[in-house]
C-alpha cells in the first residue's frame, strides 16, 4: 500500500501547491489604487521566443519610449493592436545598429527584410484571452488602468513572459473592487464580456 | 475461468480506491483550472496599415445595390478589409437607410464558395482548366481580332458608365450587337405609359400621396421597380391610423406578399387586369366621381355588367370598389409585375392609367417629376433575330455579361442550341451559371461590391460603387479586361483611350477632385427633384383595344400563374443559403419550388401536399412539388420564378424547376415583353413522394397559420382608432382572438398590467450596487400597422448575428437557427381573408420562463433589462427552449458550417456558436455596447436612436423601434403606451419588452 499512499500525498501536494500558486499571482499587493492594486512580476508562463528578438527591457525601458509611441491605437481600438511594421521601420530605417555596436544587428536585419518583402512578421500572442470573452482594450486603457496590471513589468522583459493569468477570476477581481468608482464604474454584467 | 480478470482481488480496498479517484479529479481539474494557455496564436500586425483602418473599428464605404435594377444606396461595414455587413445609406433618396432581403443577402454573393475563383478556358473533353489572365486575355484578343463572324455582346440591365463603356467597345469592334436582357423588364410599362401619357417613362409612384391604391398584379413591396423605396412610403400613409389612412385593394389571382397587406384581395381571374380596372373607371365616371380624364375612352362597354363574368368577380364589388376608389382619393391604380404580365400587359397599365386618372392620382401619386431611369432593355420578343443571328451562323464571338439568358429565356427561343453554333463564346459571370457552362472562355468580373460603377436610380439621383474590399477570388474587372483588349486590339475611340475603368468612371463624374471625393464618400450625387407636375392622359385612348388575354396550351387545362419569388427574384437568389432558408413570405416554405393550388381544388383531384405532379404546356414538363395555398383562385395554378437551376456549380441552387425555362415563348402583344402568364396547364401525378419543408410546422392544421384566439397578431378596425369611442372596450382588443369568447372576457386582455419588476426594483432601491447599473431598461415597439412581412430584418439579423443556415432536412425537423421570425396568421370573417405578419423575436422578458429553468446560470437577466444568454456557460439542457413561450430560442444541433470564404462574412463582435449551444436574440446587445462605447469616449450617456438594432437599422417600413423604457422622452417610451399598444402573451405575466402596436383594420364601407 505505500505506492497508493505516496500516489494520494503526490496528488495532494499537487493540487495544494498549485492553488497556492494561482492564489499567491493574484494577491501580490494590497489595493491601494483599486484600478491598479500593484504590479505582478512573477512568471506565470514562459518567455517565448520571437520571430525577432525584440527587447521591450530596451525599447520602454532603457531608452524610456512611452508604450503608446508604437502601440498608436490602444486607446482607440476595442481590440488590442500591435505595431504595424511600417512604425518600427520609422526609426529602423536609419538605426542599424545596436548602441555600441560596430557590425549591423542581424535583428534589425530581419526586420527590414520582412519590411522589404512586405511580410508581416508573425509575433506569437503572449496574452491570450480565453474563447468567448469580449475584451475592450480602449475602455480599460482610457479608464486609467495602467499597462502593467495586466501585462506585467513589460519595460523590465527582454522577452516578454505572462504576469497574470487572464482569465475570468482576475477580470471580476478588478470589477469588483472598481463597481462603486466613480470615474470609471466597472460592470459586473456577464453580457460586458461574453456576447 | 479463475484467471478472469474480474475475479482477480482488487489491489485496493473500496474505500481507498475512491479517495484515491477523488484526489486525482481534484488534481486533474484543479490543474486545467490553472494552467495557463500555451500560445497558439499569432498577431500579425499590417506592413503598412492603409489610410484610416484600425483593427477593431468597424470602416465604411459608401456604395450601390445591384441585387436589382432599384439601385438603392449601400453602406459597406468592413472590419480589417472584409466587408462583413450591408446597410442602406440613410442619405440615398431611394431607401433612405433601409435594405430588402436581396440586398441584405448581396454578401453570400461576394463569399459565394461557387463563385469563379480564377479565368477558365474549355478543354477538348468539355471540362474548364484553370488559366492565368495573361493567357485568357491574349485569348480573348486573339479572338476579337479576327472573330469567325460579327461579335455580339450580351449584357444585363446597366445604367451610367458602364453601358457606355460596353456600348463604345461594341462599337470600337465595327458592331452595334449589345443585347440587354433583364429578365423582369419593364416593357409594358413603358408602352402603357407611352400610350397613355406620351411618354415610354416609368413615372414616380407616391404611395405616401395615395388615399387608394389599386394594384393589378403588381407586387411593389417584393420586386415591382424599387420595392424598399414604395415599402416605405406606402408605410407612411397605408400604416397611419387617421381617417386619411391609405387603402390597398390587390387585384390578383394570387395572393402576394403585396396583396397579403391589402385591406381586401380581388381574386380576378389571369389576364383581366385591363377590364376590372376599366370597370371601375366606368362605375366612377358614369357617377360622377371622376376627377380626371378618360382619354376619349368610351368606358361604356366595360360597365362591371358586362366584364364581371370574364374578370370572375362579381359586379357588385366592382362597383362598391370603384366607389371606395374614388372616395378615398387621390387614387392609385397600377398594373404590372410578374403575375400581370400576360399578353395584354400593357393594356392593364393603359387601363390602370385611366383608373388612376379617373380617381385623381395623376400629378400627385403619379407624376413624371422624377423618373426612374432603368435603363435600356431588349424586350423579349426583339431578342428572336439576335438568337436567328446566332443560328445562322453570322455571329464569330459571343459575350456574355451581368445575365444568364440559358436560364432565364423560355426554352422555346433556343438560346442554349443557337449559342452552340457561335464559334467562340466568353462569359463575365460571376456565378457558374447555365450560360457559363456553355461557354469557352470565362473571365469573371469582380462582384459589384469589389468593384467600381455607377447607377442612376431617378432622374438627377446618380449613385457611385466603390470597391469595399479586396477582390475575395482572382478575378478582373470586366471593364478593365475590355479597356486592355480595345488597347491591345489598337481600337480606342472616345472612351476606350482611358487607361483603366476607374479613370473612365472619374471622368463621367467631372474628373478627380473635391467634388469627386464628395460624391465617393456620399455615395452618388443626389439631386431629387421634388415637383410633381400636373399630369393628363394624352387622347387617343379609343384606338387601344382593351380585352381578355388568351391563353395558350390545353383548351380543358388550367390556367398557369406565374409569379416572381420574393427571395430567388429572377434565379440570381438562388445560389445563397439566407435567401434558401429564409421561408417564402407568404407559404413559408423553405429551399423548395412548388405549385400553389386551392386546397378545394387539391381534394377535387386527390392531391395531398406535398405529391410530386408533373406541369404539362406545349413548351416542356415542370416537375414540383403540390402545395394547397388559401390564397389562391381555385381555377388557377401558380409556381414561382427563381429555382430550377440546371448548372453543376451552384451547391444550393439545384431545386425544383425552372419556370421560365418551359414557358412558350409568347410575348405582349403591344410590347414584345415576355408573358409569364400564358398557357394553360395540365397536372398529372408523378407517383414520386415529395417533402415540403416549412418554417415552424404545418401551414394549415397547426398552429402556425390560425391564431387558435390566442391573440398573437391583434388588430383594431380603423373606425374604433378614429372615433376613440370604444378604445378599451372588448371591439378595441377583440380582433386578436377572432371567435374565441376567451379572449373577449373582461380582465383577459386589456388587464391593467404591474409595473415591470426591474424597473420599479431600481426605482425604489437608487442608491443600491444593484441599481448602479440599472440607468437603461431596454425595449423595442412593433408596429404592427406599418410591418409587410417582407423579411428584410430577418436576414438584417442573421448577418449581423452569426446566426447559421442548417438547409432543408434540418428546418423540417423544426431547427431552424433563425433569432427573428416572421408568423403569418390567416384570418378568415365573412369570407374574406385577411392575412397578419408578426416579427417574432426574443420577448427580453421581465419575469422570463426561460431564465427559472437554467440550471447552469446561462441564461439571466440583467440588469438593463435583457434577457442574457452566456453561450460558454450554456450545457444544452434545452430546458429554456422548452420553457419559452414564444420559441424564440435555437439550439445548435450540429456543427453548422459557413463553408468558406462565407465565413469571412462573420461578424467579429459576436461569438460564432457551436454545436451544443443554446442562443437566441440579444437586442443586438454587441450594438448596445457600441454606442455606449462612443457616448463615454465623448463622456455622455447614450442618446436615444444612437442604438438601433440589427432589424430596426433594415425596415423599409420603419415597423421597428428600440430603445430605453427608462429614458422618459425616448421614442419607444412613447411607443410603448400607445393606445394600439399590446403584448404577446400578456395574460401569462412573463413583462415582455417587446411591444407590438395592433394592426388597423379598414371597415370603411362607402
Amino acid at each position: 500500500m505505500t505506492r497508493t499512499r505516496f500516489v494520494l500525498l503526490l496528488g495532494f501536494a499537487l493540487t495544494v501547491g498549485g492553488l497556492f500558486f494561482a492564489a499567491s499571482s493574484l494577491q501580490a499587493a494590497k489595493p491601494t489604487d483599486t484600478l491598479n492594486p500593484g504590479i505582478p512580476t512573477k512568471p506565470t508562463g514562459p518567455a517565448i521566443e520571437q520571430p525577432i528578438a525584440y527587447s521591450h527591457e530596451l525599447h520602454a525601458g532603457k531608452l524610456g519610449m512611452d508604450c503608446g509611441y508604437c502601440h498608436t491605437n490602444v486607446a482607440k481600438s476595442g481590440i488590442a493592436n500591435i505595431p504595424n511594421v511600417s512604425t518600427c521601420m520609422g526609426c529602423h530605417t536609419y538605426v542599424k545598429k545596436a548602441s555600441g555596436q560596430k557590425e549591423p544587428s542581424a535583428e534589425i536585419a530581419k526586420l527590414t527584410k520582412y519590411y522589404e518583402d512586405g511580410v508581416s512578421i508573425p509575433w506569437v500572442n503572449i496574452h491570450q484571452l480565453p474563447d468567448h470573452a469580449n475584451f475592450n482594450h480602449k475602455r480599460h486603457v482610457k479608464a486609467g488602468v495602467a499597462c502593467q496590471t495586466c501585462h506585467g513589468p513589460v519595460e523590465t522583459m527582454p522577452v516578454v513572459y505572462p504576469v497574470v493569468k487572464l482569465q475570468m477570476g482576475f477580470c471580476v477581481d478588478c470589477h469588483k473592487a472598481n463597481r462603486e468608482n466613480v470615474k470609471a464604474p466597472a460592470s459586473l454584467d456577464c453580457v460586458v464580456c461574453h456576447k | 475461468m479463475s484467471d478472469d480478470i474480474h475475479e482477480q482481488p482488487l489491489p485496493l480496498k473500496r474505500r481507498e480506491f475512491l479517495k484515491l479517484v477523488g484526489v486525482a479529479t481534484a488534481a486533474t481539474a484543479g490543474a486545467g483550472c490553472l494552467e495557463f494557455p500555451p500560445p497558439n496564436e499569432l498577431i500579425q500586425p499590417y506592413v503598412t496599415a492603409p489610410e484610416n483602418i484600425i483593427p477593431g473599428v468597424a470602416t465604411y464605404y459608401a456604395s450601390t445595390c445591384r441585387e436589382c435594377p432599384a439601385a438603392c444606396g449601400l453602406h459597406v461595414k468592413t472590419r480589417e478589409g472584409r466587408a462583413i455587413k450591408l446597410e442602406g445609406n440613410p442619405s440615398h433618396p431611394v431607401n433612405l437607410g433601409s435594405l430588402c432581403a436581396r440586398g441584405q443577402s448581396a454578401l453570400q454573393g461576394l463569399y459565394n464558395p461557387d463563385r469563379h475563383a480564377h479565368p477558365k478556358q474549355r478543354q477538348a473533353d468539355g471540362s474548364f482548366k484553370e488559366i492565368t489572365w495573361e493567357e485568357a486575355e491574349a485569348l480573348l484578343v486573339e479572338k476579337l481580332a479576327a472573330p469567325a463572324g460579327a461579335v455580339q455582346f450580351w449584357t444585363g440591365q446597366e445604367t451610367g458608365t458602364r453601358a457606355a463603356l460596353y456600348d463604345a467597345f461594341i462599337g470600337a469592334l465595327g458592331s452595334a450587337d449589345r443585347i440587354v436582357h433583364e429578365p423582369f423588364a419593364w416593357e409594358a410599362l413603358r408602352e402603357g405609359n407611352r400610350l397613355a401619357f406620351g411618354r415610354a417613362e416609368i413615372p414616380t409612384y407616391d404611395f405616401a400621396a395615395a388615399g387608394s391604391v389599386f394594384t393589378l398584379g403588381a407586387d411593389f413591396l417584393e420586386t415591382w421597380l424599387s420595392p424598399v423605396e414604395y415599402a416605405r412610403t406606402f408605410a407612411t400613409r397605408h400604416g397611419g391610423s387617421t381617417t386619411d389612412a391609405g387603402r390597398l385593394v390587390a387585384f390578383e389571382s394570387r395572393l402576394s406578399l403585396t396583396g397579403s397587406n391589402a385591406d381586401e384581395w380581388v381574386a380576378i381571374k389571369p389576364g383581366t387586369e385591363a377590364l376590372a380596372a376599366l370597370a371601375m373607371a366606368q362605375v366612377i365616371v358614369a357617377e360622377g366621381l371622376a376627377k380626371g380624364s378618360t382619354g376619349g375612352l368610351d368606358l361604356t362597354p366595360y360597365a362591371p355588367a358586362n366584364v364581371a363574368e370574364q374578370v370572375g368577380v362579381p359586379a357588385e364589388v366592382l362597383v362598391r370598389l370603384a366607389r371606395e376608389f374614388a372616395a378615398n382619393g387621390p387614387g392609385l391604380a397600377i398594373a404590372g409585375g410578374v403575375q400581370a404580365q400576360s399578353a395584354r400587359a400593357t393594356h392593364a397599365v393603359v387601363a390602370a392609367n385611366v383608373l388612376t386618372s379617373v380617381g385623381g392620382g395623376l400629378g400627385s401619386a403619379l407624376h413624371f417629376g422624377r423618373t426612374l431611369d432603368l435603363g435600356r432593355t431588349h424586350a423579349p420578343r426583339d431578342l428572336a433575330p439576335a438568337i436567328e443571328r446566332m443560328n445562322g451562323g453570322g455571329v464569330g464571338v459571343l459575350l456574355v455579361h451581368g445575365t444568364n439568358p440559358a436560364y432565364s429565356l423560355p426554352g422555346a427561343l433556343g438560346f442554349a442550341a443557337a449559342a452552340g453554333k457561335v464559334p467562340f463564346k466568353v462569359s463575365f459571370s460571376i456565378d457558374p451559371d447555365e450560360t457559363a457552362q456553355l461557354c469557352d472562355l470565362i473571365l469573371p468580373d469582380h462582384h459589384p461590391l469589389e468593384s467600381w460603377g455607377d447607377a442612376q436610380a431617378w432622374t438627377g439621383v446618380r449613385s457611385l460603387l466603390q470597391p469595399a474590399m479586396r477582390p475575395v477570388f482572382k478575378t478582373k474587372s470586366t471593364p478593365d479586361v475590355l479597356l486592355a483588349a480595345a488597347k491591345t486590339l489598337g481600337r480606342t475611340p472616345g472612351l476606350l483611350a482611358a487607361a483603366t475603368w476607374r479613370d473612365v468612371l472619374t471622368a463621367a463624374w467631372g474628373g478627380p477632385g473635391a467634388a469627386w471625393d464628395a460624391a465617393l464618400a456620399a455615395g452618388g450625387s443626389f439631386a431629387v427633384a421634388s415637383a410633381a407636375p400636373a399630369l393628363a392622359l394624352s387622347g387617343g385612348l379609343a384606338g387601344v383595344g382593351f380585352s381578355v388575354a388568351e391563353l395558350g396550351g390545353d383548351a380543358a387545362g388550367t390556367p398557369l400563374v406565374v409569379y416572381a419569388s420574393p427571395n430567388m427574384y429572377d434565379g440570381r437568389g438562388a445560389n445563397k443559403p439566407w435567401l434558401q432558408e429564409l421561408p417564402d413570405p407568404v407559404t413559408k416554405v423553405v429551399w423548395d419550388h412548388w405549385v400553389e393550388i386551392h386546397p378545394d381544388t387539391m381534394t377535387k383531384l386527390g392531391l395531398k401536399r406535398g405529391d410530386h405532379v408533373a406541369l404539362k404546356t406545349p413548351a416542356g414538363t415542370l416537375e414540383t412539388a403540390a402545395y394547397d395555398y388559401i390564397g389562391i383562385r381555385p381555377d388557377v395554378f401558380a409556381v414561382a420564378t427563381g429555382q430550377g437551376h440546371t448548372a453543376d456549380g451552384g451547391r444550393y441552387w439545384k431545386r425544383g424547376g425552372n419556370v421560365a425555362g418551359f414557358l412558350p415563348a409568347t410575348y405582349d402583344d403591344a410590347s414584345g415583353g415576355l408573358a409569364y402568364v400564358a398557357v394553360k396547364t395540365t397536372l398529372a401525378k408523378t407517383g414520386k413522394k415529395y417533402k415540403l419543408a416549412y418554417l415552424g410546422g404545418d401551414p394549415y392544421t397547426g398552429g402556425q397559420s390560425r391564431q387558435m384566439g390566442r391573440g398573437i397578431a391583434q388588430a383594431i378596425p380603423l373606425t374604433v382608432v378614429t372615433g376613440k369611442a370604444d378604445a378599451h372596450g372588448a371591439a378595441a382588443h377583440g380582433e386578436g382572438g377572432h371567435g374565441d369568447p376567451a379572449m373577449h372576457k373582461p380582465g383577459f386582455v386589456g388587464s391593467p398590467v404591474p409595473a415591470d419588476p426591474i424597473a420599479s426594483a431600481a426605482k425604489e432601491a437608487p442608491n443600491s450596487a444593484y441599481a448602479l447599473h440599472a440607468k437603461h431598461k431596454w425595449g423595442m415597439v412593433v408596429d404592427l400597422n406599418s410591418c409587410n412581412g417582407c423579411q428584410a430584418c430577418v436576414i438584417a439579423c442573421s448577418a449581423e448575428n452569426n446566426v447559421a443556415f442548417v438547409g432543408k432536412e434540418q428546418v423540417d425537423k423544426g431547427r431552424e437557427m433563425m433569432w427573428l421570425r416572421i408568423e403569418r396568421f390567416y384570418e378568415e370573417h365573412d369570407g374574406k381573408l385577411e392575412v397578419r405578419h408578426v416579427p417574432v423575436m426574443c420577448q427580453h422578458c421581465g419575469a422570463a420562463p426561460c431564465e427559472s429553468v437554467c440550471p447552469v446560470y446561462a441564461t439571466y437577466h440583467n440588469p438593463e433589462g435583457l434577457n442574457a444568454m452566456i453561450y460558454n456557460r450554456c450545457v444544452g439542457t434545452r430546458y429554456c427552449s422548452n420553457n419559452c413561450p414564444y420559441k424564440v430560442r435555437a439550439f445548435n444541433w450540429f456543427h453548422y458550417d459557413f463553408p468558406a470564404p462565407l465565413n469571412w462574412q462573420l461578424n467579429p463582435d459576436v461569438t460564432v456558436r457551436d454545436k451544443g449551444v443554446m442562443e437566441k436574440c440579444t437586442f443586438c446587445v454587441q450594438r448596445i455596447r457600441d454606442a455606449k462605447d462612443h457616448a463615454k469616449d465623448e463622456a455622455r450617456n447614450v442618446r436615444d436612436g444612437e442604438m438601433v438594432t440589427a432589424c430596426q437599422q433594415t425596415c423599409p417600413a420603419q415597423a421597428i423601434v428600440f430603445g430605453d423604457l427608462m429614458d422618459s422622452e425616448s421614442r419607444v417610451r412613447q411607443l410603448v403606451d400607445h393606445d394600439r399598444g399590446y403584448k404577446i402573451f400578456e395574460e401569462i405575466n412573463t413583462y415582455p419588452a417587446v411591444t407590438y402596436l395592433k394592426k388597423v383594420t379598414r371597415d370603411v364601407p362607402v
